[in-house]
């Protein structure tokens, strides 16, 4: 079973030693997760990529303690009076359809004195460039708006912790460059500890300090890259030679796990 | 639909929305006349084919006919009469039944071993005729307006029932994670998942059992009333008064109409989200909050 510790440690945010985890799905019995150990320095920007269906998204909510692990050991943050531990992004479905832009960011904040609360969405609404649509719904907007409004709601809730899962995944190719560099900024301003999923190797290198490649299923680390690019980090790194380098680095690694994928479907 | 997107309007572009919102909005006229214009011809062929004698003027009597008497019949009060011991029976059984219902199904809906429980069982009371089960009310309450009510309360019940619980099974369960994800608990959850992703499936179930409510209440007035609607058609067949039985009708069939788009008109106050508007402006303002 899962044993669960909060973080004693201050300059570990996250840790997981061991943790395996088994899905119940229409096929039997499935290892999503198997002997994953991962460690998360708090303040650091960890990316992991992999094939899909290689547990990522898994490993993610079993930080946020959405889902158990089956064994091992996870360590987390616990929540303070004022801020949850963790926020988290999701890929779609981040926004509630009935309730405004404005609501949908109090969604995320604890209850308590209404204006502060307010003034806190509000200002971050403001920072993400939703200024105006605070009373607009869900529908009204495009997609790349709506993610906006799932990243304001993750920073306004003061959480030291981000926990995203592709969150710019749905979005269509331009949207999404754009989006990288305003999340660049808003994390480099902000710094706080992200743990950020994705399927994009560039995505990965551009944003993160550690880039973390996970094996297919069952999803282990298979390699894990340090990022050598200084911060304040501006969206150019990305015509380095020592960036596309380490792409093709990470890419000759993913591609045998995704032949692997392949080969077994 | 309304498209929150940056751009520029030049006179063009004016001329472009302009032109769009004439269309559409000529769309929707053509749509209401045709609405109004297919009852009218179908009445207008009646009259003239029971004033030729094409069909039987005895059993139905042209709508001129059936108005006059509908006149006379608010007149002299029967009408109105009938009319407000119908309504009261009806939301007398439906109000406090809707309500039951959603808390029921919802609760259901929300815990498991709770809708296990009750959730078979009600499915095979719903299954059961309602009218079927007045002659055991009126046995057990005897010859009011109670056993009445409660057959209209007991219809209507398990329909909103039945749509609430299954509104709550089918929230996306990505839905509650994110409620999970943010420590969204207890009243709040209900207030701003539970119930909001509900409502649209939830006022199905309040429109379907208004139609089945009145149904109910104009059949336990056949057999078990000296007023109301029911009454007042059943009564016109023994007395072969068939242009008094038109009139019953006609109110039967306004009043399931009218309460139809009283529910209908409920929802759309209560689901803001889910409204479209007509054109296609971009449209921003300074304030947005709304409650809670």
């Amino acid at each position: 079973m899962q044993r669960t510790h909060a973080t004693s440690d201050t300059r570990t945010a996250f840790a997981a030693h061991q943790v395996s985890k088994l899905f119940f799905g229409g096929d039997g019995p499935l290892w999503a997760l198997r002997d994953m150990s991962l460690h998360v320095a708090g303040g650091s920007f960890t990316c992991i990529v992999g094939p899909s269906g290689c547990g990522k998204s898994t490993l993610l909510r079993i930080l946020a303690g959405l889902e158990e692990a089956s064994s091992g050991e996870v360590v987390r943050p616990e929540d303070d009076g004022a801020h949850p531990a963790t926020a988290f992004v999701f890929q779609d479905s981040g926004v509630l359809p009935w309730l405004t832009v404005l609501d949908n960011v109090l969604f995320g904040l604890p209850p308590g004195n209404r204006r502060e609360r307010v003034a806190v969405a509000r200002e971050w609404l403001a920072r993400t460039g939703l200024s105006g649509f605070e009373s607009a719904y869900p529908h009204q907007l495009s997609g790349g708006m709506r993610q906006r409004v799932a990243i304001s709601r993750a920073f306004a809730t003061g959480s030291p912790c981000l926990l995203m899962d592709e969150p710019l995944g749905a979005l269509d190719a331009q949207t999404r460059m754009l989006m990288q560099e305003e999340l660049l900024a808003l994390c480099e301003a902000e710094r706080k500890t992200v743990v950020f999923v994705t399927h994009s190797l560039e995505e990965a290198l551009l944003l993160g300090d550690r880039v973390i490649l996970v094996s297919a299923r069952p999803g282990r680390v298979r390699t894990e890259v340090e990022v050598p690019f200084d911060r304040p980090r501006s969206p150019d790194v990305q015509h380095h030679a020592e960036f596309v380098d380490l792409r093709f680095h990470l890419w000759d690694v993913l591609r045998d796990e995704v032949g692997t994928e392949r080969a077994e479907a | 639909m309304k498209q929150y997107v940056e751009r520029t309007v030049d006179a063009l572009g004016e001329e472009v929305v302009r032109a769009e919102t004439r269309r559409r909005r000529w769309l929707r006229r053509r749509d209401v006349v045709l609405a109004v214009l297919t009852p009218t011809l179908a009445l207008l062929a009646w009259q003239w084919a029971a004033s030729v004698d094409v069909i039987d003027a005895r059993t139905f009597p042209p709508p001129t006919r059936t108005l006059t008497k509908a006149v006379e019949m608010i007149g002299s009060g029967e009408l109105p009469r009938d009319l407000l011991a119908t309504v009261l029976r009806l939301l007398g059984g439906y109000l406090p039944a809707a309500a039951a219902g959603i808390l029921v199904g919802l609760a259901m809906g929300s815990w498991r071993a709770l809708g296990a429980a009750l959730g078979p069982l009600f499915a095979a009371l719903y299954a059961l005729p309602k009218i079927a089960v007045l002659p055991l009310l009126l046995l057990v309450f005897g010859l009011g307006d109670t056993p009445r009510i409660l057959a209209v309360a007991i219809t209507v019940f398990f329909v909103t029932q039945i749509n609430a619980q299954s509104a709550v099974r089918q929230i996306d369960p990505r839905t509650m994670e994110l409620a999970r994800a943010y420590r969204v608990r207890g009243w709040r959850r209900l207030c701003l998942v539970l119930v909001p992703a509900s409502l649209p499936q939830m006022f199905t179930g309040l429109r379907v059992a208004v139609g089945l409510g009145v149904v109910v209440t104009i059949a336990v007035e056949f057999v078990a009333a000296d007023e109301g609607i029911g009454y007042l058609i059943w009564n016109s067949w023994q007395l072969f008064q068939p242009e008094r039985m038109y009139v019953g009708l006609m109110a039967a069939a306004l009043l399931g109409a009218t309460l139809t788009g009283v529910v209908s008109a409920f929802g759309w106050l209560v689901m803001p989200w889910r409204r479209q508007p007509a054109t296609g402006r971009p449209r921003q303002s300074r304030n947005g909050e709304t409650a809670l």
